[in-house]
C-alpha cells in the first residue's frame, strides 16, 4: 500500500508538472497539415497557370501567324524596293575610273542556262563609255552574290544590284552592272557600247578599248546619263516583269508555313467511364508469427479481403499535332477518379492493430500501430471503403492511323500519364488480416499511368470528328509508398468517349 | 466555437474548425511530442503527423472521454511509431543498454519547474524517457507498453525503475525534489 502510496505520488507530481508544459509549434506546422487536408486550394493557381499556359501558345501560334504574314509582305515589298532603289543607281554616275584597253574578265558565279540579249542601240555618249551587263542566271547556289568590283584584273567598276530569290532549291540571280568610264579619252561613237546581257556559262567578256581614269561625280554629266535612261527603264521594266511573275511563282508554291502548322493541330476532349480494379502481392518476405504480427497462412479463409471492381471515370483534353499522315502526337492534361470497394465490418468499438511496414531506413521492418474501426470478418453492420484516389496528370502519347478515308478512321493509340495524386484514401488490412487501418499518408504522392487504346473516329457533318472505342489503362507504379509491404497496381478497362477539332 | 462544433466542423472538412481545433490542443501536444522526441524540429514532425492522424480519424471519436484525452492517445501513438522508424530505437529499449550512463550536473538545466522537469526526462537514455513516459505520465499499463513497443512486459517493468531510479536522482540534485522524499521513493521503489 505505501509502496502504492509512493509510486503513484511520484507519478502524479510527474503528470501535474508535465501537464503544465507547453509549447508553441511555428506557423509551418498548421501549413503543412493545412495543405494535407486542402490539395484543393492550390487549384486556383494550377488553373491559372495552366491557363495562362493555353493562352501563351495560342498567342504564339497566331502571331506566329501573323509575324509569317507580315514578314511575306514586308520580303516582297524588300525585295520590290530593293530592285527598285538598284535600279535607280543605274542612273547614277559611277565615281570609279575604269580602266580599259585591256580584256577584262569578271568572275561571274556558275550561270546555267544562257540567255544573251544584246541591245546595240543604245546611244552612247562620247564622254561616257556606259556598260551596263545585266545577266539572268539560275544557279543552284541560294547564296545572293554581288558581281564582283575587280580584283586582280584592274577593272574597276561599280556593279549595282543583285537579287537572289530562292525558291523550292533555285535561285534567280539577275545582276545589273555599270560601268562608267572615262568621257575624256573617249572618241565620239554609236558603236555598241554596250548593254550586254549575257548569261553565257563563265565570265562575262567585257571589251575595252578605252582608258578610264578616275572621275568623281561632279565631274558626269548628268544630263548625258539621263540620255541613256529609255534604254534602261527598257531593261527595267523587263527585271520588274519577271520579278512580279517569280514573286506570283513563288506565292503559289510557297504556302505560308503557319497555314500547314495550323492545319495540323487539333484539340481534343474526352472521357472515359471505365471498371477499376487492382492487382496485389507481397512485396517482401518475412513471416513474423506473433501475436498481432501473425500472418494467416495462405490459401486459408483467413487471408481473404472482400473486394471489389468499382466505377472509375477519366476526363481531359489534348492537343494533337499531325506528324505524317498516320502518325500524330498528342499531350494534355487530364484528371482520373480511380476506385475499388473492399467490405469490411464496422465495429462498434475501436480496436488496436498492426500494419507491418518497410523500415526504409534499415531496411527491415517495423509494425506500426493503428486504431480501427473496421474488421475483415464480415457480418452485420457491413461497410463499403473506397479506396479512392484522385490524380491530376499530363498524358503524352501518339495514335496511329491504322486505315481510313478521312470520314472515318481507324486509329490505334498509347500513352504515359505521369500524374500527382490530389486526395485519395488508403485503407490497409493489417498483418493479422484482421482489420483494416486507414493511413493515407502511405499513398504516393506520384504516379505513372500508361494507356492503350483503339478507337474509330467518325466525321460529323460539322467538321468534328467524333472518337469512339475501347481503352485499357495501367498503373506503372505501387498505390502506396515503399513502406508499405504490398505492392498494389491499379488497372481500369473503359470505353473513351471524345470529340477532335482542327484549330 | 464550442468543442461540438469544432468536432463537426472537422469531419466536414472544414478549415476554421480544423485550426481551432490545432490551437487549442497543439502547444500541449507538442509538450508531449518534445518528451519522446529527440530534439524539437522531430518534436514538430511528430505533431504534425499526429495531427493529421487527428484529422483523418476524428469521425471516429465517440464522445466518450475528454476530446483531449482522445487526441493525446493518438499523438502518443504517432511518437512510438515515428521513434520505431529510428533503427537505434530497438537497442535502445534493451534493459542493458542505459546501464552506467551517469548525468552530469552540468546537464540538469536550471529553468522553470515543468520546463526543468522535462528537459531532465529528456536527458534519461531514450528507451528509459520511452517507458517513463507512457507509463508515469500517458497511464499505460507494463502489458499495453510491452505490446507497443514489443517487448515484454517484465522488461517494460525493469526500465520503468530504473528510469525512475535515474530521474529521481537527477531531480533531487537539482533539489525539485527534497532528499528525504528521494530516500523515501527509493525505499519504495526498492521494496
Amino acid at each position: 500500500m505505501e509502496q502504492n502510496f509512493y509510486r503513484d505520488e511520484f507519478e502524479q507530481m510527474l503528470r501535474d508538472t508535465t501537464d503544465d508544459f507547453r509549447m508553441y509549434p511555428p506557423r509551418k506546422v498548421w501549413h503543412s497539415i493545412y495543405n494535407n487536408f486542402h490539395p484543393d486550394r492550390k487549384w486556383p493557381s494550377l488553373a491559372v497557370t495552366l491557363i495562362l499556359l493555353a493562352a501563351i501558345l495560342y498567342i504564339g501560334i497566331t502571331n506566329n501567324n501573323s509575324i509569317n504574314k507580315e514578314r511575306n509582305i514586308l520580303s516582297d515589298n524588300i525585295s520590290t524596293k530593293s530592285l527598285l532603289a538598284q535600279n535607280q543607281l543605274l542612273y547614277q554616275p559611277a565615281n570609279e575610273a575604269v580602266r580599259r584597253n585591256q580584256d577584262t574578265k569578271i568572275p561571274y558565279t556558275a550561270p546555267e542556262t544562257a540567255v544573251a540579249i544584246e541591245l546595240n542601240e543604245a546611244p552612247v555618249d562620247q564622254n561616257l563609255y556606259a556598260a551596263i551587263s545585266v545577266s539572268n542566271s539560275v544557279e543552284s547556289s541560294l547564296t545572293p552574290t554581288f558581281t564582283p568590283t575587280n580584283a586582280s584584273n584592274v577593272l574597276e567598276q561599280e556593279t549595282i544590284a543583285t537579287n537572289a530569290r530562292t525558291a523550292n532549291g533555285y535561285s534567280t540571280q539577275n545582276n545589273v552592272s555599270i560601268a562608267a568610264l572615262d568621257y575624256q579619252q573617249q572618241p565620239a561613237t554609236t558603236s555598241n557600247k554596250n548593254i550586254n546581257i549575257s548569261s553565257n556559262a563563265g565570265n562575262v567578256v567585257i571589251k575595252e578599248n578605252e582608258h578610264l581614269a578616275q572621275n568623281s561625280i561632279t565631274d558626269i554629266d548628268l544630263a548625258k546619263v539621263s540620255s541613256k535612261k529609255t534604254t534602261v527603264d527598257m531593261l527595267l521594266s523587263k527585271t520588274q516583269i519577271d520579278e512580279k511573275a517569280w514573286i506570283e511563282d513563288y506565292a503559289f508554291h510557297n504556302k505560308r508555313n503557319n497555314d500547314k502548322w495550323k492545319n495540323k493541330l487539333s484539340m481534343n476532349f474526352y472521357i472515359t467511364p471505365s471498371v477499376g480494379y487492382r492487382t496485389r502481392f507481397k512485396n517482401n518476405d518475412f513471416e513474423p508469427s506473433f501475436g498481432l504480427l501473425q500472418r494467416p497462412s495462405p490459401g486459408t479463409n483467413a487471408e481473404v479481403i472482400t473486394q471489389q471492381a468499382a466505377l472509375n471515370i477519366e476526363a481531359g483534353s489534348a492537343v494533337i499535332k499531325e506528324m505524317s499522315k498516320r502518325w500524330r502526337l498528342k499531350a494534355g492534361i487530364q484528371f482520373n477518379y480511380s476506385n475499388y470497394i473492399t467490405y469490411a465490418h464496422k465495429l462498434q468499438h475501436p480496436g488496436q492493430t498492426t500494419v507491418l511496414q518497410n523500415n526504409l531506413n534499415s531496411g527491415g521492418l517495423m509494425p506500426v500501430s493503428y486504431s480501427s474501426n473496421y474488421g475483415n470478418v464480415l457480418g452485420e453492420n457491413e461497410s463499403q471503403l473506397n479506396n479512392s484516389s484522385v490524380q491530376l496528370s499530363i498524358p503524352i502519347g501518339v495514335d496511329y492511323k491504322l486505315m481510313g478515308n478521312g470520314k472515318v478512321n481507324w486509329y490505334a493509340g498509347a500513352s504515359l500519364q505521369p500524374g500527382f495524386i490530389l486526395d485519395g484514401n488508403a485503407y490497409l488490412v493489417s498483418t493479422d488480416y484482421k482489420h483494416f487501418a486507414e493511413d493515407r499518408s502511405l499513398l504516393r504522392s506520384f504516379n505513372v499511368n500508361s494507356s492503350l487504346e483503339t478507337f474509330v473516329s467518325i466525321k460529323a457533318p460539322s467538321g468534328t470528328m467524333i472518337n469512339l472505342g475501347p481503352q485499357l489503362r495501367y498503373q506503372l507504379m505501387s498505390t502506396h509508398t515503399k513502406q508499405y509491404t504490398y505492392t498494389e497496381k491499379l488497372y481500369n478497362i473503359g470505353f473513351k468517349i471524345g470529340i477532335t477539332k482542327k484549330l | 466555437m464550442t468543442e461540438e462544433q469544432i468536432l463537426v466542423g472537422c469531419i466536414r472538412n472544414n478549415a476554421t474548425a480544423q485550426e481551432e481545433l490545432y490551437h487549442r490542443f497543439s502547444p500541449r501536444m507538442l509538450g508531449v511530442c518534445y518528451r519522446f522526441a529527440k530534439n524539437r524540429e522531430d518534436a514538430e514532425d511528430m505533431l504534425q503527423e499526429g495531427f493529421i492522424k487527428v484529422f483523418t480519424q476524428l469521425h471516429q471519436y465517440r464522445n466518450e472521454g475528454a476530446l483531449e484525452g482522445w487526441i493525446r492517445r493518438i499523438v502518443v501513438h504517432t511518437c512510438i511509431n515515428v521513434l520505431k522508424k529510428n533503427k537505434k530505437f530497438a537497442d535502445s529499449v534493451d534493459i542493458m543498454h542505459a546501464n552506467g550512463i551517469r548525468i552530469k550536473e552540468d546537464m540538469i538545466p536550471s529553468i522553470m519547474q515543468a520546463k526543468q522537469v522535462v528537459e531532465c526526462i529528456r536527458l534519461l537514455p531514450l528507451g528509459y524517457r520511452t517507458v517513463l513516459n507512457l507509463y508515469a505520465i500517458e497511464g499505460f499499463s507494463h502489458k499495453e507498453i510491452g505490446d507497443l513497443l514489443e517487448i515484454g512486459e517484465s522488461t517494460s517493468r525493469s526500465q520503468y525503475t530504473r528510469a525512475k531510479a535515474m530521474l529521481e536522482d537527477i531531480l533531487t540534485r537539482k533539489n525539485i525534489i527534497p532528499k528525504n522524499r528521494k530516500n523515501d521513493l527509493g525505499a519504495a521503489a526498492g521494496s
